[in-house]
């Protein structure tokens, strides 16, 4: 959790920084070098923030240092204790706020551990030269098999000791450090050369600091040397102009906004959206402000109580908001948490919503301003201003991940690709999403189903099967998005949070770039949606006359699960229910009817006859039987025995299916002969989920279970049913690999071009899975970015 | 990940790697602190739960008067009695049994014993008062801690003495403190801004048991026909007392000059056990009278001359009856009073010379002539010097009840 919330932010700064170093070098070495400069630079100030406290701490420490000592040489036993606990008390310190003398050792920790980890699990520079340095993923063993740039480092880090040493005009530890610095050598001998590289410089940059320093002690530039060594002094006068209450609000109001408006890559449809976009992206970071504002206020006021007499006003304040700050940057997810609220605040009028915000922004700031604690509040907007401005920042620079919204695939731009796509042929399309079809392959050697009586059934009705297609994502949220936005995203496993924006993409609340090139060649869309499901807010406040809204929707009262949605996800609806439904009226919401699969068919069939042409998307269940819940729980699928009978309930499950699904066909096929008809799984079945979830916990798989053979889990996990009937014989189309490139192929097809190319293939870079679906290899739960979807 | 956190151990720089000991050390010694601490509350409350059932009784009045020994009655009991005249509502704590040698606390005012050490302090720190009255110094430090349910807290400083001979502390966490004299104000105010406490209320109320012990006076009269004067040799307690640091012997060469009265401070008797049987042996083998009496008037009345060290009864004995005395000085250790931040000298090393003859304590062997000059030639301005010094002189009770009661309505 704290890996994740600080170093991870951090280590893909620095991998931004370090790619856009390379980007502008062309060299991994040099950039390896600027990489640590900038570090440096960054640090800088923490490290003048450290200084600070260090120096506040000694002093503290030689004011009590004389009365201590006058009570140990004149009282001994409880009395001693007592007074000096009054000593203590009287400076409110305790001895263990020692500790906060190497507060810089804390701040800059996680700068160690982010660039420990990233430079350790970069992969490009593997094998790339640097200088004399053969492979910088390796240690250098430049002289005959010795590595010398440990030694470099250990002489920059001696030398860098000698100087601070000659430099300080206090006492200085060297012989501690000179001690620490050659066990260093000796622990990072073996490293990689990229790390020790980075290390050296860091001493090196060190040393340039403290002559530069020096130097301008003693020349006419004296006056700027409080720039270099209190950076923070010059910052906080920027905050002190900041926090005047114009600048504030115009900061908080455009930083946000901008922020919101990036997420969407700027796309707008009009001028009133604009504003409320501006507007509610505001609002609920305002409302969260103040929740923790007043919860702060609550905390001052009665305190925890064993607390109370131990922490200052001022840390009780920090504690509270430094909760409220990792709440709101918890993975960057507020910002794609906010993006979920948006359908309710597209319909309401931007104009008032404005003006509401501002006028809560000022209000908001003039009661900051007059409260007696606002210096600390003052202090906790600066740090959530660096912090989104960091992020900002981040986001901007690095030329993969352009915006922490992007890092999930969330959103989608529209491109002129799209724009000019010209469709030769338009038939009616049936896309029907089987939950966890697994293919054919998977059913044989898995399952040991024979899935052949219904492979030959469709082979009749003239569909082409593919016998081992794999999803591209292991889950209905990713595997959608992938599909809708024909391109390839981050994947992130997690149940029921829509990190990927999925719903929005799907419901078309967000830009859908499939919707947009059939209805732009005058495709109407139609879907089929299961009526509970974790789609359904998105589906139910659905736009129409957009360029990507969905025409007509049906909530399939058949295709219900009841699975308990988790509790982020019941906090996020109550959170909109409570706060946010009450201020909003929704308008031009078109809801969808609530009908049975079977009436479904035969409306959505005739719906597609009457206006022809039409997209129609249905999303079916009933492969997946509700039952089948078992398989959604961590714990309970952990043995052979529960594995025996996930197998029975899904092949139980499957068998009723199929019989159906060739009755829909066949419907289909009877009153739309020439429409092309699509059976797609969204993802494999996951007999192994509760397996490799353990194995991702722990590194180990689970003993209970036998470990299957190479490619089982692949197949089991991703695996997914394929078939296609295309009647117009003339339409070529390619089979795709998997859910990421379904409409690529189909809009090819119905182009009679290839105009669009298959998705790039991104790493999965987070925590999770690993996995080569073109070979079919195990997975492998490792943190290294190594997959190739192509 | 286990051996990623060990790898990355490793990485921390040589300067950090320093640090990580000192974070280390400070944990520890932070940690050791604490213990320590949470043992000494222990320790509070271990005789607490050992008399649970005596300590259980609740205090709560709206003025509780704090009388830690019965030496303390003489400035509690007048108090207590102008209070009572002015219908407060007075709790009477005492730690000690107080029996029908005692006067009879007026009817509207209660009376509750609690243990004596320790036990007695838990009580009291639960207390529930708007004001709590007492002479104990060191309110916070030591076992008697502030009661979150009292509101305010005063000391009254029972001898016309400087804060010099008080304590570290002794009175940094009171609301009020009742001085003898203004000459203690700017003293107590050096203390506050050297330990950046906040202002204490000062108010020259006076020495109270001067009210009683001015009455009292013609209760003893000294037999006119003696053969010698009487010393009466009277010193403080503690490490830097006369007993202490001079063998009782000294006393020997005195006997043929004078008729001697010995009175040890009656916390001897508590807290220094074996000197005070060695004073009580000397004066049995060699017949000289011991006064163990809570009230040292008789001795005072009857005696001719004084010796003492820095205890507060040098002052009594000059006020009170402008007699001559010998002051021995101790070469106080002042290190762990509070003697040792303030500025130099201090009240009383310019005082008392004013009011008594001074010897050093390596000037022992004059102490006969010293005396018996004393004697002869007695100090004339101690009255003057009183009524510059000592507030309401002999009405100083009325004065604090008044006080007390201004704070209440505060």
């Amino acid at each position: 959790m704290i890996f994740e919330i600080i170093i991870t932010p951090l280590q893909l700064m620095m991998e931004c920084f370090l790619i856009f170093f390379h980007s502008c070098t062309g060299s991994w070495g040099f950039s390896l070098v600027l990489l640590s400069l900038a570090i440096t630079l960054i640090t800088w100030p923490l490290q003048s923030i450290a200084d600070k406290i260090r120096k506040r701490e000694e002093n503290l420490e030689a004011l009590m240092h004389d009365e201590i000592e006058l009570i140990k040489r004149n009282f001994t036993g409880i009395k001693k204790s007592e007074l000096i606990g009054v000593v203590y008390r009287r400076h409110n310190y305790h001895p263990l706020m020692a500790l906060r003398g190497i507060c810089g050792l804390f701040l800059l920790i996680p700068f160690f551990c982010a660039a420990y980890f990233m430079l350790s699990e970069f992969q490009d520079y593997q094998g790339v030269s640097f200088g004399m340095v053969k492979d910088l993923s390796k240690p250098d063993a430049l002289i005959q098999g010795i590595n010398f740039l440990p030694v470099m480092m250990l002489l920059a880090s001696i030398a860098n000791i000698f100087i601070a040493w000659k430099l300080s005009k206090t006492e200085f530890k060297w012989k501690m450090q000179a001690v620490m610095s050659a066990l260093f050598f000796v622990l990072l001998y073996k490293m990689p050369s990229a790390l020790v590289i980075y290390w050296t410089m860091n001493s090196i940059w060190g040393i340039t600091k403290l002559l530069l320093t020096r130097y301008l002690e003693n020349t006419r530039l004296a006056k700027f040397k409080s720039i270099f060594e209190y950076p923070t002094a010059w910052i906080l006068k920027i905050f002190n102009i900041i926090s005047k209450p114009p600048v504030f609000v115009a900061l908080w109001a455009g930083l946000f906004s901008a922020l919101y408006l990036y997420s969407r890559n700027w796309f707008i449809l009009n001028s009133k959206e604009l504003a409320s976009a501006v507007a509610w992206s505001v609002i609920p970071l305002l409302l969260i402000a103040i929740a923790l504002d007043l919860l702060g206020r609550l905390v001052i006021k009665y305190g925890f109580k064993n607390i109370r007499n131990k922490l200052t006003l001022r840390c009780k304040y920090y504690l509270i908001f430094g909760i409220g700050l990792l709440l709101l940057f918890l993975r960057y997810n507020i910002f794609l948490e906010l993006a979920e609220f948006i359908p309710y605040f597209q319909g309401k009028s931007g104009d008032s919503s404005l003006i509401v915000s501002g006028i809560l922004l000022i209000l908001f700031t003039f009661w900051l301003r007059k409260r007696d604690v606002f210096k600390v509040t003052q202090n906790f907007n600066k740090v959530l201003i660096v912090c989104s401005a960091l992020l900002f920042l981040s986001s901007v620079l690095h030329p993969k991940l352009t915006d922490p919204l992007e890092i999930h695939g969330s959103t989608v731009t529209p491109s002129k690709e799209i724009q000019d796509l010209d469709f030769k042929e338009k038939p009616n399309i049936y896309i029907v999403i089987l939950e966890s079809m697994t293919s054919p392959a998977t059913f044989k050697s898995i399952y040991n189903y024979d899935i052949n009586p219904f492979l030959s059934e469709l082979k009749d009705r003239n569909f082409k099967i593919s016998d081992d297609m794999m999803s591209s994502y292991p889950n209905t949220i990713t595997s959608m998005q992938g599909m809708f936005s024909m391109r390839h995203h981050y994947f992130f496993n997690e149940m029921g949070m829509d990190n990927t924006a999925a719903r929005g993409i799907v419901s078309g609340n967000l830009y859908n770039p499939v919707y947009h090139a059939f209805k732009k060649n005058g495709y109407k869309i139609q879907v089929g949606w299961p009526g509970t499901s974790m789609f359904q807010d998105a589906f139910k406040n659905a736009q129409k006359d957009n360029t990507f809204s969905i025409d007509k929707l049906y909530y399939l009262s058949d295709m219900v699960w009841k699975v308990k949605p988790p509790l982020m996800f019941r906090l996020a609806k109550t959170f909109k229910k409570l706060v946010i439904g009450k201020q909003v009226t929704i308008q031009k919401v078109k809801k969808g009817s609530k009908v049975t699969t079977k009436k479904f068919w035969n409306r959505s069939i005739n719906w597609s006859k009457e206006n022809n042409p039409v997209l129609t998307i249905v999303k079916i269940n009933d492969t997946f039987h509700s039952d089948s819940r078992l398989a959604l729980d961590l714990r309970n699928a952990s043995s052979v025995s529960s594995l025996k009978k996930f197998e029975k309930v899904y092949c139980d499950a499957v068998s009723k299916a199929n019989p159906k699904r060739l009755v829909d066909v066949d419907r289909i096929i009877a009153n739309d002969p020439n429409a092309i008809v699509i059976l797609i799984g969204d993802h494999g079945a996951r007999r192994y989920r509760s397996a490799i979830e353990i194995l991702a916990e722990t590194g180990k798989w689970p003993e209970c279970i036998p470990e299957p053979k190479d490619k089982t889990v692949a197949r089991d996990y991703l695996g997914i049913f394929f078939a296609i009937r295309i009647p117009d014989k003339k339409l070529k189309f390619t089979m795709p690999q998997g859910t990421a490139d379904l409409f690529v192929s189909l809009i090819n097809t119905l182009t009679q071009k290839n105009i669009l190319e298959r998705p790039e293939p991104l790493h999965f870079l987070k925590k999770g899975w690993v996995v080569d679906s073109s070979k079919g290899e195990k997975i492998k739960v490792e943190h290294k970015p190594s997959l190739n979807l192509n | 990940m286990k051996s990623d956190i060990h790898n990355l151990v490793s990485y921390i720089d040589p300067g950090s790697g320093g640090i990580l000991l000192y974070v280390i050390t400070g944990f520890l010694i932070g940690s050791w602190y604490s213990i320590k601490k949470f043992f000494i509350k222990a320790l509070h409350i271990f005789p607490y739960l050992k008399n649970y059932k005596a300590n259980s009784q609740e205090l709560a009045a709206d003025i509780i008067l704090h009388v830690e020994g019965p030496q303390y009655e003489a400035i509690f009991y007048p108090i207590a009695k102008e209070l009572s005249q002015k219908g407060c509502s007075v709790l009477y704590v005492t730690q000690y049994a107080r029996d029908e040698k005692f006067p009879k606390l007026p009817d509207n005012i209660d009376h509750q014993e609690i243990l004596p050490g320790w036990s007695g302090f838990v009580a009291l720190n639960r207390a529930e008062a708007k004001i709590m009255v007492t002479t104990t110094p060191q309110l916070d430090v030591y076992m008697f801690k502030r009661s979150p349910k009292v509101n305010h807290y005063i000391n009254i400083l029972h001898a016309p003495t400087d804060t010099g001979t008080l304590e570290m502390y002794a009175l940094d966490f009171f609301n009020t403190v009742f001085c003898p004299g203004e000459f203690m104000f700017k003293e107590i105010r050096h203390l506050e801004k050297l330990r950046n406490l906040p202002a204490k209320n000062l108010k020259a109320t006076g020495v109270a048991y001067y009210d009683t012990f001015k009455k009292n006076q013609s209760q003893f009269k000294s037999e006119p026909s003696k053969k010698k004067p009487t010393l009466l040799i009277a010193p403080s307690w503690g490490r830097n007392c006369l007993f202490n640091n001079i063998p009782i012997d000294f006393v020997d060469k005195l006997k043929s000059e004078f008729d001697i009265i010995i009175r040890p401070h009656p916390q001897t008797k508590v807290s220094q056990e074996q000197l005070y049987a060695k004073i009580q042996k000397y004066c049995n083998e060699n017949n000289i009278e011991l006064d163990e009496a809570s009230d040292p008037s008789k001795s005072m009345t009857l005696s001719d001359i004084m010796l003492s060290d820095f205890s507060g009864i040098v002052y009594d004995y000059a006020f009170l009856y402008e007699k001559p005395q010998v002051v021995c000085n101790m070469n106080i250790i002042r290190e762990g009073f509070e003697g040792y931040y303030l500025d130099k000298p201090l009240w009383r090393e310019k005082i008392l010379p004013e009011i008594a003859t001074v010897i050093n304590i390596d000037e022992i062997e004059k102490l006969p002539d010293a005396i018996k000059l004393a004697y002869e030639s007695p100090k004339k301005e101690i009255a003057k010097l009183r009524d510059k010094y000592i507030a309401n002189f002999a009405n100083a009770t009325p004065i604090m009840a008044c006080e007390i009661v201004k704070i209440l309505a505060a």
